[in-house]
């Protein structure tokens, strides 16, 4: 077993050329929002080449599929994941999760062309991450776990960058969700808030400076989002069962969630 | 370099220290105290399996 079995991961896929972008718990670590997590989450390029590239990394790392879907791309262009468990004696029972299309989400030559490039233990590894604004779309989701990461993914952002580009402030503008952070981003970008009011209640509460209001407003986006992402799975979760009763009535009766 | 003003102030109030400190760091520091956690729960007996999310969309009750 090595020190960080997710770094055999990405330094695997790396050595195979594999277009991919980390996302989930990892991506959130390397931005700030998580110390700790298990996850290892990736969106990839699901063209032949690629998911070529990708069996012979998964093949190193003895990855096979559990549950469903299985590993074929109509399942990923539709916007199933597809989940791994890795049976290298270095990262033995380390879960891998792949998806190509994410809700809300530009096709994957987008996300690419906005990723971050991290060098690791001393630039030995380089790791391509999910562009942060794409990650924040990303972490958008039913599950309550995902809203606290987003708002310390901005918090650390805001705190990072001292010289904002006026694309890094609308992001800001946008997505920011720490009253206190709102308030001060319209006191001092005044003229970029008044515009971004008009799309985003809780900018508008932060103008007039009710730091109460600016939390209800963000309750209120959080609750729309948790909505749309619950109502855009229902057709996979069916699908999902369909293909887990098919599996019931052969050998295996496995589930992601195992 | 970071950001240092009074909202910071406020900010550290809200998340505390130890959070301020996390957001301080460089992505290859964060990836470096990852792994020590890492190591730390490996040396438990930590599994690599990730915990049950019954709210992920991939989640289906045990048959």
């Amino acid at each position: 077993m090595i020190r960080n079995p997710i770094l055999k991961v990405l330094s695997t896929f790396s050595r195979h050329d594999v277009k991919a972008l980390l996302m989930g718990g990892q991506a959130c670590i390397l931005y700030g929002a998580a110390e700790f997590s298990r996850d290892s989450d990736f969106v990839v390029l699901a063209d032949q080449e690629n998911l070529g590239l990708l069996q012979s990394a998964l093949r190193e790392l003895r990855a096979e599929v559990i549950a469903v879907p299985p590993f074929e791309v109509p399942y990923l262009e539709k916007g199933h994941a597809v989940h791994f468990r890795c049976r290298h004696p270095d990262v033995a029972g380390l879960r891998i999760d792949l998806m190509s299309v994410l809700r809300g989400g530009d096709p994957f030559e987008a996300l690419w062309n906005r990723r971050q490039t991290i060098h690791l233990e001393g630039g030995a590894v380089r790791v391509h991450v999910l562009g942060l604004p794409d990650l924040v779309q990303a972490k958008k989701t039913q599950r309550d776990k995902d809203w606290p990461m987003l708002r310390r993914l901005l918090e650390a952002d805001y705190l990072a960058d001292v010289r904002p580009s006026r694309e890094k402030i609308l992001f800001w503008l946008m997505e920011s969700r720490t009253p206190e952070i709102l308030r001060r981003l319209c006191q001092t970008y005044a003229d970029q808030a008044a515009p971004i009011a008009a799309r985003r209640q809780a900018v508008d509460d932060a103008l007039s400076g009710d730091l109460d209001k600016v939390a209800a407003s963000l309750a209120q986006e959080e609750a729309e989002e948790r909505r749309r992402d619950t109502e855009y799975w229902k057709p996979l979760r069916r699908e999902l069962e369909l293909l887990r009763h098919g599996m019931d009535s052969g050998t295996r009766t496995a589930t992601a969630n195992e | 370099m970071v950001r240092e003003d009074k909202m910071i102030e406020k900010l550290a109030e809200s998340v505390g220290d130890e959070c301020m400190e996390w957001y301080r760091l460089t992505p290859a520091e964060r990836w470096r105290e990852a792994e020590r956690l890492w190591e730390a729960y490996i040396a438990m007996g930590g599994s690599l399996d990730p915990e049950p999310d019954t709210q992920s969309p991939f989640y289906f009750l045990p048959p």
